[in-house]
């Protein structure tokens, strides 16, 4: 959401080989920071100059997560994994399902949007986390709990945007469309949704993320066996810094993925489809 | 992507049952169970619980969850995820108080001051709990262990306020006082004796006599209701357990280190031979144990942090632990 | 207004509009009163009736009374509360301090010099995905249980925040501004106060808010997993020790007000003042 983006390599003009070629270059470019840091980093620890064991250096880091997933029973590494995805994924989901509706009708009924929203803007700033302990006592260990707090972390942003989206739609625009006949299923798919799309994108994106980084939290707090989070936070019991870490770099991987790719892509399916030839024609 | 979409739906339906759990209090399931959903702890008798199937001689199964703490496993009590859990000290106190008809209290789970213990880094040069006055000591806040190292420095004069008390997770204790994290540790079995047997701290002060500190196994209501025959089982295997121990503790040890080691520590089986002596369990609840609780609930009366000082007796149902007597294996 | 005021009909209207104003005025006062109030009264009714449990959801006003005692020389320890919202208020002001000058110098270094730009995006780019509170296990290792793992947890919170903001603020100031000022015959500290400044600052202040956020959520789970002794995170999680529920809403509630107060009051004042100061508003 908030990345520093790479330099794009603008090469339309030129050939498609020195456009490739530029973005191949754009690519060194960010990548060759990151192996020069992470090769100081492995010779300051083999150096000594840090202790190895609170900073392992990224080549145990990354034999550890190999042996996590080829030498253990059931692939350890992978189970952790899945939990986790599962658990943020479905919170994302159910929170989408909640979301999306009250969105719209909190956008669309001024009535409703008064006097709702300062509840909202009550538990806007509220860390779901902090509801923890509430659901701990409620629905026990487990994934219940940890879902309803990554529910809690991934709802208001997309409720948020999505009410901001159906607002920002200037009300003529509805009536132009209603006066001209068009029946409510229309005005619904044809204005709302597309009008509304840029910022509830906008809104999935950052409730996933929220989700994501919940979940981290809810696992070390209510997790009782798998998760990434679990997976940190049990390690630390046996000062095994090299786990720790490899659950850290998967949650940064798992993260950056989430962010830019699956819904850079979902975006530009689905913006382009209604966008694109407006850009044409202007 | 259908599997997806299932799962996707039974989250959604897991969060509407919460939903409704949320208002009505969740109950359990129907009539005529032959599934227990235990509730222990990371201490011997429950590593040994787990290590072997106890109650297989009696048709019965057990889906068992282990928990970090006894706080852990009473918050999933409450909750309904599972029938039976074990508590002692000021949170059965707290739930006694405000849950009186949400269980029973049907047997006792260990008891003995010997099982807690106060470790420092073998290095370390205090001896005595006056040397760590002004030190960081890390505890369980919450844990029975905490409630008698209370006693404890009552009866020299000292409170908890003399001490930087860090609150913090069993498991981490250990490693926290090898790494000088904290200046000392208050844990419970078989963390102390894993740490003096691994070498990473020394334990200076056993809580023996300063009381009992008893832990009591605890069923809800409505499932000892719908499930009597299930609940004398259980207790059942308890006392086969008992009798296992007294006999072999030897193989005790060794059956509970091999249960730790499957969680990625290794445990020198003579260590949890240890710990299975620093404690006793006799499972029949006695009026002494339960004499135990009205101290504490007295002082947490007086602290304002429950109403009235709980009957304990009327939540005792000693009829499930005669029942065991005569079911048992070992018994007879 | 009364000299204004010339014919009946005129006055009429415009004290209908007044009062209409008014009572809307009224209204923007007394909507947020009622819309958190009802949900409250009946929770308290659900509870006292017995229709909700009264252990897990006690009601409203016993929850304030939990607080009020641990307000006051009956709490535990005494005077809790302000020790616990003072713990959590220092961490978050020495984590914030921090990160703005952290911020502040890398946000310039990348915008301002190519090798900045080189070497801390990419590297900036790959710890950003990292949850803040995945760091707290391998802090708690370094620094142990201290707030300097708390304050830490904050800095990483709020930093990537103002980095970016920092950066976007001076990308606007286009490279033309500066040859404009320096043709002009400004000096360096000049361009840097009259230029750099209030371009950036309002940037800066949409950063610390959004960063605000962040740290605050991320300082209260933070104070959950790294319990310490103090600190409004810890003392809902020790609170769940003990079963102490109404406690554990009271600390919820407490988190929430101060929350939006931390990032409305507090941080949209001062954003409110660097925009009337320098007129530029940030759209994000």
């Amino acid at each position: 959401m908030t990345d520093i983006q790479i330099e794009r390599a603008d090469g339309r003009a030129s050939a498609l080989a020195a456009g490739s070629a530029r973005r191949l270059l754009a690519g060194i470019r960010f990548v060759a920071p990151v192996f020069g840091m992470l090769l100081v980093w492995e010779l300051v620890v083999r150096a000594g100059l840090v202790d190895g064991r609170v900073l392992p250096p990224p080549s145990l880091i990354a034999a550890r997560g190999f042996e996590m997933v080829f030498d253990t029973e059931h692939a350890v590494l992978l189970q952790h994994i899945g939990h986790s995805l599962y658990r943020a994924v479905a919170a994302f989901a159910i929170a989408v399902v909640v979301a999306l509706p009250l969105g719209f009708w909190l956008g669309l009924n001024r009535t409703a949007y008064n006097w709702i929203s300062p509840i909202l803007s009550v538990l806007l700033p509220l860390p779901a986390v902090a509801w923890t302990p509430i659901f701990l006592v409620t629905l026990g260990h487990g994934d219940a709990t940890i879902i309803s707090v990554c529910f809690l972390g991934a709802v208001f942003p997309v409720l948020y945007s999505t009410i901001q989206g159906v607002r920002a739609i200037p009300p003529h625009t509805i009536w132009v469309v209603r006066s001209m006949g068009a029946p409510r299923h229309a005005i619904f798919t044809k204005v709302l949704v597309p009008a509304s799309l840029p910022t509830v994108m906008t809104g999935f994106k950052l409730g996933l993320a929220h989700s994501w980084r919940t979940l981290v939290a809810a696992e070390m707090l209510a997790a009782l066996s798998y998760g990434l989070g679990y997976m940190i936070f049990a390690a630390r019991q046996y000062m095994d810094t090299q786990t720790m870490f490899v659950g850290i770099v998967l949650l940064a991987m798992l993260g950056f993925i989430f962010e830019h790719f699956l819904f850079g892509t979902v975006e530009r399916a689905t913006i382009r489809r209604w966008y694109a030839h407006h850009r044409k024609g202007g | 992507m259908s599997g997806l979409t299932r799962r996707t739906l039974s989250a959604g339906g897991m969060l509407a049952a919460a939903a409704l759990a949320l208002g009505i209090g969740a109950g359990s399931a129907a009539a005529e169970t032959d599934t227990i959903r235990i509730g222990v702890q990371a201490v011997p008798p429950d590593e040994l619980y787990l290590a072997r199937d106890w109650l297989e001689p009696y048709g019965l199964k057990g889906k068992i969850t282990q928990f970090s703490s006894g706080g852990d496993m009473l918050q999933s009590f409450l909750a309904g995820q599972i029938d039976v859990a074990n508590g002692g000290s000021a949170r059965l106190v707290t739930v006694a108080a405000n849950q009186p008809d949400l269980f029973y209290i049907v047997s006792t789970h260990q008891f003995g001051g010997d099982r807690y213990g106060v470790i420092v880094a073998p290095d370390a040069p205090y001896k005595t709990i006056e040397d760590l006055k002004g030190k960081k000591i890390g505890a369980v806040t919450g844990s029975g262990t905490f409630a008698t190292f209370g006693v404890y420095l009552d009866q020299h004069g000292l409170s908890a306020n003399d001490f930087g008390i860090v609150n913090m997770k069993v498991q981490e204790i250990s490693t926290a006082v090898q790494q000088g994290i904290i200046d000392a540790g208050l844990a419970w079995e078989p963390h102390v004796a894993i740490a003096e047997a691994s070498g990473r701290a020394k334990r200076i002060i056993s809580l023996k006599g300063v009381n009992a500190s008893p832990n009591f196994y605890l069923v809800r209501r409505d499932f000892a209701d719908e499930n009597p025959e299930a609940v004398a089982k259980f207790i059942a295997s308890l006392l086969d357990l008992t009798a296992f121990v007294e006999a072999h503790p030897d193989q005790a040890g060794e059956l509970a280190a091999g249960q730790v080691s499957k969680s990625g520590v290794e445990v020198d089986p003579k260590a949890l031979e240890t710990a299975f002596t620093r404690l006793s369990f006799d499972r029949k609840v006695t009026d002494d144990l339960l004499a135990e609780l009205v101290p504490i609930a007295e002082s947490m009366k007086n602290d304002n942090r429950i109403k009235e000082v709980p009957d304990f007796a009327s939540l005792v149902r000693g009829e499930y632990y005669e029942k065991a007597l005569t079911l048992s294996k070992a018994g007879q | 207004m009364t000299d204004i005021a010339s014919s009946p009909a005129c006055t009429a209207s415009r004290r209908a509009f007044l009062t209409r104003r008014n009572r809307e005025k009224w209204m923007a006062w007394l909507r947020p009163v009622i819309s958190i109030s009802v949900p409250l009264l009946i929770w308290e009714l659900a509870s006292r009736l017995g229709w909700i449990n009264s252990f897990l959801f006690p009601p409203p006003s016993q929850i304030l009374t939990a607080l009020w005692v641990q307000a006051g020389p009956q709490g535990r320890p005494p005077y809790a509360i302000f020790y616990h919202v003072f713990a959590s208020m220092m961490r978050i002001v020495i984590g914030v301090g921090l990160a703005l000058v952290v911020g502040t110098v890398v946000g310039m270094l990348i915008a301002l010099t190519a090798w900045g730009r080189a070497i801390f995006r990419p590297i900036i780019s790959a710890i950003m995905p990292v949850p803040t509170l995945a760091w707290t296990p391998v802090l708690l290792l370094v620094f142990g249980i201290d707030n300097r793992t708390t304050i830490t947890v904050v800095l990483i919170a709020t930093s990537f925040e103002i980095i970016y903001n920092v950066v976007a603020g001076l990308d606007m100031l286009s490279k033309r501004v500066f040859w404009v000022a320096r043709s002009m015959g400004a000096s360096h500290t000049q361009t840097f106060f009259k230029v750099i400044v209030p371009g950036v600052l309002p940037y800066l202040i949409t950063g610390l808010r959004i960063g605000i956020g962040f740290a605050w959520r991320a300082l209260i789970a933070a104070e959950m997993l790294a319990a310490s002794s103090y600190g409004l995170g810890f003392m809902i999680f020790d609170a769940a020790e003990y079963f102490n529920i109404d406690i554990i809403f009271g600390g919820i509630m407490l988190i929430a007000i101060l929350g939006l107060l931390l990032e409305n009051v507090v941080l949209g004042r001062l954003e409110a003042a660097t925009i009337k100061r320098w007129g530029v508003q940030v759209e994000r």
